[in-house]
């Protein structure tokens, strides 16, 4: 009987089965004691003679009863127990199953808790999903957003409930134990209203404190708890924060933190929020009405942008807005390498499966036997199976709970080796309920997809008779099996391969400068720093490093190599006019110290470096090989001059220099046009030092001297540029080793695999084997015949895995560096891996094969 | 075999059932009673059996049931054969036959 019908009858009244077949047995006792009766029996007597005729009238009913889904179940719990019985006796069959469920099952629940928190679990805010970003171009170019144009897209755009701009700074507070950074959200708009949440203690900002911008501080509950002590009273308490007094008016719930560094909310400041159109400085955020569609938000943002642009034109016309959901936004960086390792995984997982599902069927000979019994003491097919599924789902069950162990271990070990900060609420990563309900779930799949084949090759046992030959089918089966497998893990073998050859290739890539024993020190100022201020104390600052000893050169920067860009816009030409693509285009404008090029070991390609500039001396630049060659294609570089759009003002620059590119990022290939202008020249209160020493250890000599000189200065960092050449690269070389090591177990598992059938090839042949041996064959040609049947069985799936892996590794161009996903060299490591290690697992059984004695095979049957 | 048990017999049972079944449609105990009859009270089916066997051919679709009232107005399920039944029964009827001679065989050796 169907499952289907089985639930019918239990949800539809499985009385009505006891019913029938009650009422069957009845009419049967009544007949029975009435034929009685009537050849002279008294009617008591009658009835008892037929019920004892009817003895077994119990296990008929419990027979009938299997249309019962207690019953059922009931039987799923023996045919388990009779799994465990059968797997206690094969242990090593059991043990290699268990091992490689748990490593699959293990692996995907640890991936899946990453990406459970980081990309699926709903943000801690109310309604997360009408929270949107509103991501500004211009001329296709991403820039940063308005308050004026917020301001009207909220009271433009009618799908919009709420919105808010806001930019992040870090302020000093001179607390009791000595200064220290603040980091403050600086809002416009109604910040409070789009996150949804209002403070539990206190109360949120007015509607006039947002648009005037009054000094009014709601607080992070963890910046409240842990730098405030957690203070009672904090509510009208002030906070100095650089030159501004904030008093404090709310605290947040703890489950708000967002951004995540955030501690105080402050509006920004009444000059602030006059900020004129052409400024681009803020990230946008809106909370949508109930029940509007992110498409007609996007509509109505796009006929507001076509106001504006008509309304606006010198500021607004080809500016463009994307309304992105928010979770979204948060996690794009991290969704590719994360749904990758996903897939892997779950590769892994499959791959362990097939391997089960290989072992289960390699005693298939033994099976058919027991299967023969069964089937003719009565035992429905569908017993069979279910047996077969129960032993499977045993197997899965045991593997899960190792797995569960596995994933525990192998979360932390994650959390400890991905980069702190790069993924987006890694740290609430853990093994939870939702995880062990996955695990559940994929338990049950995987106790079926290794099932599946054993149990449809028992549906084909034959009934008559009670030895049944190994089939030619399950060979097939089997051989197929370890053909997908070999396919399978050939794709991930391929992925790492490719991402191996990336992280090489990214390494190896020039990086323009020379990286040791150079000493970096970072310093941020506030942004309201007074530009006097830093340039006394850039120069304090290099006078005191350099006097430190075993440093041999000082210098300063507003961002180091490797480390992104800072400021940028389109400059002009003297005398040309731009083609319109490098009109638009974006030039870094970097800001250096004279001597900070050759510190950092940059190479002079022509011209000179930049000199300290004389009071209303000339201003002049060094510019990158890139910007000389996009801009200046007739190669009049040097002497040419460049203006940068500064407060609306062209500032010309006279190019004295051509330096070859820094790489700007690690894992960017894009070269970027670069121009460096004298520190001088530039506002940027970041400020980045580099020192070039032996001694990379001097980080207590700078303490002390910036202590000297500036004492309530906070210095952010100091390390070596090694050190953070090591981290930028930590990310993509943690990826590609997990990968490598997923690859790795999937190899092990297909070698598993590919061993089992051609040992089991070779077991079953023993006695030809022995013939041929005994008729002078030579041990030699029987290991050639196995090993080249085992690497013929691996060919087929290496060529399948290849054809798939051409096709998918185009979703990893976007982590490549510096190698195409058709790159020949790691489709050639692929194919001699995967033939070494084919190679490996059908030698052993070759080996055998080669040493079987004759007069023992002869014998044996 | 002077009063064996047809149940008894590996697979004679479902033959037995389907021959008889062949004759009309019959209730559980008309079953018994024929098989009874027909083997001169040789071969008795013990309802332990029958209704299970029943059960089960039912669900293999070689036979199928119905509710209705017997002569003496009293309500029995009514088994008969299928098409499918009718077809098994022809190979189970040429295996015994087979079966039966072989043994036949085997035992005039001598």
């Amino acid at each position: 009987m169907g499952l289907f019908s089985k639930l019918r009858n239990t949800l539809g009244g499985g009385d009505q089965v006891a019913d029938d077949v009650q009422a069957e047995m009845q009419f049967h006792l009544e007949q029975t004691a009435a034929d009685l009766m009537a050849s002279g029996m008294a009617p008591a007597e009658a009835r008892r003679e037929a019920r004892r005729r009817f003895g077994a009238v119990t296990r008929l009913q419990d027979e009938a009863r299997d249309a019962d889904m207690i019953q059922w179940l009931e039987g799923w719990v023996r045919d388990l127990r009779l799994a465990a019985r059968s797997l206690r006796r094969r242990p090593g069959m059991t043990v290699t199953a268990v091992a490689s469920l748990a490593i699959g099952l293990g692996a995907t629940a640890a991936i899946f808790t990453i990406v459970d928190a980081v990309l699926l679990k709903p943000l801690p805010l109310p309604e997360p999903e009408r929270l949107v970003v509103i991501r500004e171009f211009r001329n296709g170019q991403g820039a940063g957003g308005n308050p004026q144009r917020l301001k009207d897209w909220a009271a433009m755009v009618p799908a919009f409930q709420a919105t808010t701009g806001f930019y992040e700074e870090t302020l000093i507070r001179r607390g009791a134990r000595g200064p220290e950074k603040v980091s403050v959200l600086r809002t416009f708009g109604q910040f409070l209203a789009v996150l949804g949440v209002p403070p539990t203690e206190g109360r949120p900002f007015t509607p006039a404190e947002e648009t005037q911008g009054a000094p009014v501080a709601v607080l992070s509950h963890r910046f409240w708890s842990t730098r405030l002590n957690a203070d009672p009273a904090i509510l009208g308490k002030t906070l100095a924060l650089n030159s501004a007094t904030l008093t404090v008016i709310g605290v947040l719930p703890p489950s708000v933190q967002y951004p995540e560094e955030l501690e105080v909310i402050t509006p920004a400041t009444p000059e602030m929020q006059k900020t004129s159109r052409r400024a681009g400085f803020l990230a946008g955020l809106s909370r949508l009405k109930p029940s509007v569609t992110l498409a007609e938000a996007q509509g109505q943002v796009n006929t507001v942008a076509a106001a504006l642009a008509a309304q606006y034109p010198d500021t607004d016309k080809n500016r463009s807005a994307r309304l992105v959901p928010f979770i979204e936004d948060q996690v794009e960086d991290a969704r590719p390498a994360l749904l990758l390792l996903l897939a892997t995984v779950a590769s892994v997982l499959l791959i362990a499966c097939v391997n089960v599902s290989g072992l289960l069927l390699a005693r298939g000979a033994e099976r058919n036997r027991e299967s023969s019994i069964r089937v003719s003491l009565g035992a429905g097919r569908g017993s069979l199976i279910r047996l077969q599924l129960a032993e499977s789902l045993m197997l899965a069950l045991m593997g899960g709970t190792l797995g569960i162990a596995l994933a525990l271990v192998g979360v932390d070990a994650l959390k400890a080796l991905l980069p702190a900060g790069t993924l987006h609420r890694l740290e609430s990563a853990a093994v939870d309920a939702r995880v062990v309900g996955f695990m559940a779930g994929l338990v049950l799949i995987s106790a079926l997809v290794a099932g599946l084949a054993p149990a449809l090759r028992l549906s084909r046992v034959q009934l008559s008779a009670g030895r049944v030959t190994k089939t030619r089918s399950s060979r097939h089966l089997r051989t197929a099996l370890v053909v997908g497998q070999v396919m399978l893990s050939t794709v991930l073998v391929v992925g790492s391969a490719l991402l191996a050859r990336s992280l090489f290739e990214m390494k190896a890539a020039p990086l323009g400068f020379n990286p040791q024993r150079l000493t970096i020190v970072e310093i941020d100022f506030p942004w309201d720093t007074e530009k006097v201020r830093l340039d006394q104390f850039t120069q304090q600052a290099l006078d005191a490093f350099r006097a430190i000893p075993g440093v041999s050169a000082a210098s300063v920067t507003d961002r180091l190599p490797t480390q992104g860009g800072s400021q940028s816009g389109p400059i002009l030409v003297a005398g040309r006019t731009l083609p319109p693509e490098l009109a638009e285009r974006s030039v870094s404008m970097r800001g250096a110290s004279p001597e900070y090029l050759a510190t950092i070991g940059a190479t002079l390609k022509a011209g000179q470096w930049l000199t300290p500039r004389a009071p209303n001396g000339p201003r002049e630049a060094i510019v990158n090989e890139t910007l000389a060659r996009l801009y200046f294609p007739d190669g009049r570089v040097l002497g040419s001059e460049i203006a940068f759009q500064r407060g609306g003002k062209a500032v010309p620059y006279r190019i004295v220099g051509i330096m070859g590119d820094l790489r700007q990022s690690l894992t960017n290939r894009e070269p970027a046009a670069e121009a460096f202008l004298p520190m001088s020249d530039v506002f940027w209160p970041m400020l980045r030092f580099a020192l070039r020493s032996d001694n990379s250890n001097l980080a207590r000599p700078i303490r002390e001297v910036v202590a000297q000189f500036s004492p309530d200065t906070i210095i952010d960092k100091i390390s070596t540029m090694d050190a953070e050449l090591d981290k930028a690269a930590s990310s993509p070389s943690v990826i590609t080793y997990l990968l490598a090591g997923f690859a790795a177990v999937a190899l092990l598992l297909a070698a598993i695999g590919l061993f089992g059938i051609i040992a089991g090839e070779v077991a079953e042949r023993t006695k030809e084997i022995g013939i041929r041996l005994a008729l002078g064959a030579e041990p030699a040609r029987v290991q050639r015949q196995v090993l080249r049947r085992g690497l013929q069985v691996a060919a087929i799936g290496l060529a399948g895995g290849l054809v798939a892996a051409l096709a998918t590794s185009r979703l990893l161009e976007s982590m490549l560096y510096g190698v195409t996903s058709r790159d020949g060299v790691s489709l050639a490591a692929t194919v001699l891996v995967l033939l070494v290690v084919a190679a490996f697992a059908s030698w052993i059984p070759a080996r055998r094969a080669s040493r079987v004695d004759p007069t023992v095979a002869l014998r044996s049957e | 075999m002077a009063s064996g048990r047809a149940d008894s017999l590996q697979g004679a049972l479902s033959l037995l059932v389907l021959k008889t079944l062949a004759l009309g449609e019959m209730h559980g105990y008309a079953i018994t009673q024929h098989i009874q009859r027909a083997s001169q009270e040789a071969l008795r089916v013990e309802e332990g059996s029958l209704y299970p066997a029943l059960h089960r051919m039912e669900q293999t679709g070689w036979i199928q049931s119905q509710w209705k009232l017997t002569e003496t107005n009293r309500r029995a399920r009514f088994y008969s054969l299928t098409d499918e039944g009718r077809r098994q029964l022809a190979a189970e009827e040429q295996n015994w036959a087979r079966l039966t001679s072989a043994v036949a065989q085997v035992l005039a050796w001598s």
